[in-house]
């Protein structure tokens, strides 16, 4: 089976965990001279593509994005607000409920309420 | 596709003969599938990207709409209502009525950030919003829109205007000014992008009152529609831009692909040419390669999109894409003259 190919821009590349080569001194009509045991069977896996730094645009906008430390930064942000090892708020929303719903009769219900929860 | 139409008196639906599928019924129900309440929010794309790089537009445009983008997310989680306006957008646990919970927590004093669970969803949320900026470049512009196209009935728009017009809380706009920029998904010729002008028709014109749209001229050599990528007004949307920063230096002529005649049957169908049908569509099914191929390729050349080899592969796209409609599959061999050293292996 020919095949076509293999070199494509870093920005297709399908995860982080891939190793991105420089561009410069490529040709991408090169015939494929590594070992042939290392390239793989021609199925849709991604490992027989080999990745290059892309300079176009989209090269550039993909590599803008640190999506690791954008994500550390956001959890930091959301941190700041406090947390304690047990979270409160599920406390407070049950105190709400109880008192909210004093003066509904509720508990004969228990047992449906069960079965509409197991079901 | 229906429009308002004011002129039109009494009670009447006027329709083309291109809109009659099926003659013979007796029936005077009209279903309604879908209708534009709101403007659908405009997102660019690889394929937009690399033909508004080939047509010139800075690099500066691209990261800085990018740049906003990643600031708009690292906000989300400064307060209750952020996240809950995100979640709902996203539609995130809207079911459960999750966004809602989280303006409750507030109104009660409660901090949903200080409930592992709840902030870890939330930051599942955009943990993916980013990843899809990141890996598959979709970046929304808020300058921009995504708009059933229509035709101007009245004869109002030159060849080369459009009118735009959205409704958003109950307020109209028309989007107007010079060289505005119009396409379709999917792009992958250059001249799939295209330049029009946003015109405001006159006082008491009947198109004023259409909203959510965009209106094409019924004038000229040919229809702007059928310009970008063969589109047509039965239903496509369109994508309107109006961003300044965004400048295209140059453009390309539209593409021009010979008219696929449809398989003709002469018979009643029958369930065999169903399964045939459904076997070829498999068998020939090759869009996602071509495309992801077309992305690849376009990166590696200096002339990108405009290279005649990838010019070939984004007709052999659309001869793909029409399959369902006109039975014919693309034909990888018929190409593979033009396209030797790819060596397709489809």
């Amino acid at each position: 089976m020919p095949k076509y190919n293999p070199w494509r821009p870093d920005f297709e590349a399908p995860g982080p965990h891939v190793k991105v080569e420089n561009k410069d001194g490529i040709n991408f009509e090169d015939p494929d001279d590594r070992d042939p045991d290392e390239i793989g069977d021609d199925d849709d896996d991604f490992s027989h593509y080999r990745y290059y730094t892309s300079n176009k645009i989209l090269g550039k906008l993909y590599r803008a994005i640190d999506e690791r430390k954008i994500f550390e930064d956001i959890k930091r942000r959301a941190a700041h607000q406090g947390v304690t090892s047990r979270s409160t708020v599920i406390d407070d929303v049950w105190a709400y409920i109880q008192r909210t719903c004093k003066l509904i009769q509720w508990e004969h219900h228990w047992e449906w309420a069960k079965d509409i929860r197991d079901m | 596709m229906i429009s308002l139409d004011p002129r039109l008196e009494g009670d009447a639906l006027v329709l083309r003969p291109s809109m009659i599928k099926f003659e013979g019924s007796t029936s005077t129900d009209i279903e309604i599938c879908d209708a534009p309440y709101n403007p659908l929010p405009m997102y660019l794309n690889r394929q937009f990207i690399k033909i508004l790089e080939d047509m010139g537009v800075k690099d500066k445009f691209f990261l800085n709409l990018q740049a906003q983008e990643v600031e708009r997310l690292r906000m989300i989680t400064d307060s209750p209502l952020n996240a809950s306006i995100f979640l709902r957008r996203q539609t995130i646990g809207t079911p459960i009525h999750f966004p809602w919970l989280i303006n409750k927590l507030a109104m009660m004093n409660l901090d949903f950030r200080k409930d592992g669970f709840l902030r870890d969803v939330l930051e599942m949320a955009i943990l993916l919003e980013l990843r899809l900026l990141k890996h598959k470049t979709r970046i929304p512009v808020e300058k921009g829109w995504h708009l059933h196209g229509l035709m101007d009935e009245t004869g109002f728009l030159e060849e080369g205007q459009i009118y735009c017009s959205v409704t958003i809380e109950g307020k109209s706009q028309a989007i107007v000014g010079k060289d505005l920029i119009v396409t379709r998904a999917p792009a992958l010729h250059p001249g799939d992008v295209q330049l029009a002008d946003g015109v405001m028709p006159p006082p008491g014109s009947p198109l004023l009152k259409l909203s959510n749209c965009v209106c094409f001229s019924q004038r000229g050599v040919r229809d702007l529609p059928s310009m970008l990528s063969g589109g047509d007004l039965d239903g496509d949307r369109y994508y309107i831009m109006w961003d300044n920063n965004a400048r295209p230096q140059r453009v390309f002529a539209p593409a021009d692909y010979p008219r696929q005649k449809p398989d003709e049957l002469d018979r009643q169908v029958k369930t065999a040419d169903m399964t045939d049908f459904f076997l070829k569509f498999m068998e020939t099914d090759q869009l996602g390669r071509i495309a992801v191929l077309h992305r690849v390729l376009a990166d590696q050349e200096e002339d990108g999109t405009l290279n005649p080899k990838y010019i070939t592969l984004a007709e052999m796209h659309s001869t793909a894409v029409d399959f369902s409609k006109t039975g014919i599959p693309v034909s990888v061999h018929s190409c593979s003259s033009i396209l030797p050293m790819l060596n397709l292996n489809f």
